[in-house]
């Protein structure tokens, strides 16, 4: 498994330099949320924790074009029994690209943007690392359920959103809270869960979509 | 593709159970249509001249009788696409199929129709079209879930691969919407409890009855209205289906 | 007359009872009148054949 693991990452980061582009596209958009909301600190210091949210959603759509997409993928169900792992290790992957790195990374832009005391470090590092993680096994479900479609990358993107919708509230719930300086835990701990039962479930649903798919072709 | 025999299985499955369904539709029809012309004519009279105003909101409440049934009708529609999404994915019940093809953009209308009434509702009895709570989060979720599928189901190439892809995202979905209303509802209190006791209140009052009945009227009337339309909706896709395989044969 | 007009007023609520209903028509009417639409085109191209 780690074997694959390693080879899907490989080519997501030598096709498309995935880690590098997404770094970039959340910086870029977080820029652009700057311009247009104006630079003022208190401001900032309001929105753009939560903006980062919705950025780190959005960034996370990025590899999911060709997650699944690609010729090997009949060999790599003949070579490997478990299609579950086989989908576990994509997510793995497509986390390791995308949502882990931005995990590290966004919080890292906030504090260079905004005033290092008013921001809660350890709520948004929690949270951006449960949240991707989420986003990837949603993601995964995503383009299992749109490969072999013709219209992939906006069809995915408007699948996985609305599925992203509760992560994204419990995430947004405990650094809002987190802000206001009341108890985060409980919003985290609900944000935890989602983000284990998602990594455990979705592999194997995955795995299931997949599976009728290649057979019924 | 390349099985020799699913073609065959496919035709047993194509023509056994619609024709079994077309008879079925053609006694259901003419009831339907007698029943939802029936019902919602008085539901119509009902709610908006036999009925009382509130004695809060007065002619306002008359919203009510478009806005719950199209409420219900939403949530009943994806109900309904949920079991047979999960028919369609277990059995391969072609009827399932279609059954969710047919139903899902009238559900989808039926969402839309709910959020737009809502809004309507709104504005004069909160001050606003639109309030982030967490009947109206969940039911703007269940809209968008509603356009994925339908996106899904036509993005492909080969219909049944639709097909079996809206069905899981359906099922997927019927998983999510639960939690998404109560995560809401627990991430409002935090935020904004003044919307969200105001939709308890409007949902708490008991109904007088006079204001039960033609709510009941009206939305069994459009039950029957909207199955009524997904009936016809189906027999048109057998008939294209036939259609599409008697010229592939050709 | 004026009964015409209190009931189309509804107690001020009109703006927002009518488009309420009239929406409501319109869009379930739409979604019946496509249905058969759809079914009187297919009918055709099977007549043809």
């Amino acid at each position: 498994m780690m074997a694959v693991y390693r080879h899907f990452l490989r080519r997501m980061s030598r096709d498309r330099g995935l880690a590098a582009q997404g770094f970039a596209f959340f910086a870029l958009s977080m820029m652009v949320c700057v311009f247009t909301i104006g630079s003022e600190d208190v401001l900032l210091t309001a929105i753009l924790p939560g903006l980062a949210w919705a950025l780190l959603l959005l960034s996370s759509l990025l590899g999911l074009g060709d997650l699944l997409e690609g010729e090997d993928l009949d060999d790599l169900i003949l070579a490997h029994k478990s299609l579950p792992g086989l989908m576990a290790a994509k997510m793995a992957a497509h986390f390791t690209a995308t949502g882990f790195v931005l995990a590290l990374a966004g919080p890292l832009i906030l504090f260079v943007i905004l005033p290092a005391a008013s921001l809660p470090v350890l709520c948004l590092w929690l949270g951006f690392m449960l949240g991707a993680l989420s986003f990837s096994a949603l993601g995964l479900l995503g383009a299992a359920l749109t490969l072999g479609s013709r219209r992939n990358a906006a069809l995915q993107a408007l699948i996985v959103m609305p599925l992203c919708v509760p992560p994204l509230i419990f995430g947004a719930g405990a650094l809002a809270a987190a802000q206001l300086d009341m108890g985060w835990h409980a919003p985290m701990a609900f944000l935890g869960a989602f983000a284990c039962a998602s990594l455990v479930l979705c592999p194997f649903a995955a795995a299931w979509i997949v599976r009728m798919k290649v057979t019924s072709s | 593709m390349d099985c020799p025999y699913e073609g065959d299985i496919i035709m047993i499955t194509r023509f056994a159970n619609p024709a079994r369904f077309e008879r079925l539709a053609k006694i259901l029809t003419p009831v339907f249509a007698v029943l939802s012309v029936l019902l919602l004519a008085f539901g119509l009279c009902d709610a908006l001249l036999l009925s009382p105003p509130d004695y809060q909101q007065s002619d306002a409440v008359r919203i009510m009788y478009v806005h719950v049934p199209s409420a219900w009708m939403a949530m009943m529609i994806y109900a309904s696409c949920g079991v047979a999404a999960l028919m369609f994915i277990v059995w391969k019940h072609t009827l399932a199929e279609l059954f969710l093809r047919a139903a899902l953009p009238v559900g989808a209308v039926a969402c839309a129709l709910c959020l737009a009434t809502g809004m309507l509702w709104g504005k004069p009895m909160w001050g606003a079209w639109w309030v982030w709570d967490a009947r109206l989060t969940s039911v703007l979720v269940m809209m968008f879930l509603y356009i994925a599928i339908i996106a899904l189901a036509d993005a492909f190439d080969r219909p049944e691969q639709g097909g079996l892809a809206a069905a899981w995202l359906t099922l997927i979905g019927l998983v999510n919407l639960p939690v998404i209303k109560y995560s809401v509802e627990w991430w409002n209190t935090l935020h904004q409890p003044g919307s969200l006791s105001s939709m308890k209140r409007m949902a708490d009052p008991a109904l007088a009855a006079e204001m039960l009945r033609p709510l009941l009227v009206m939305g069994l009337g459009l039950m029957c209205y909207l199955a009524l339309v997904i009936i016809i909706r189906m027999r048109t896709q057998i008939l294209a289906r036939k259609i599409a395989n008697a010229s592939g044969v050709r | 007359m004026t009964d015409f007009h209190t009931f189309a007023a509804m107690s001020g609520y009109g703006m927002y009872v009518w488009p309420a209903y009239g929406l409501a028509v319109l869009a379930y009417g739409a979604v019946f009148i496509h249905a058969l639409i759809k079914k009187d085109r297919l009918k055709k191209q099977q007549d043809e054949k």
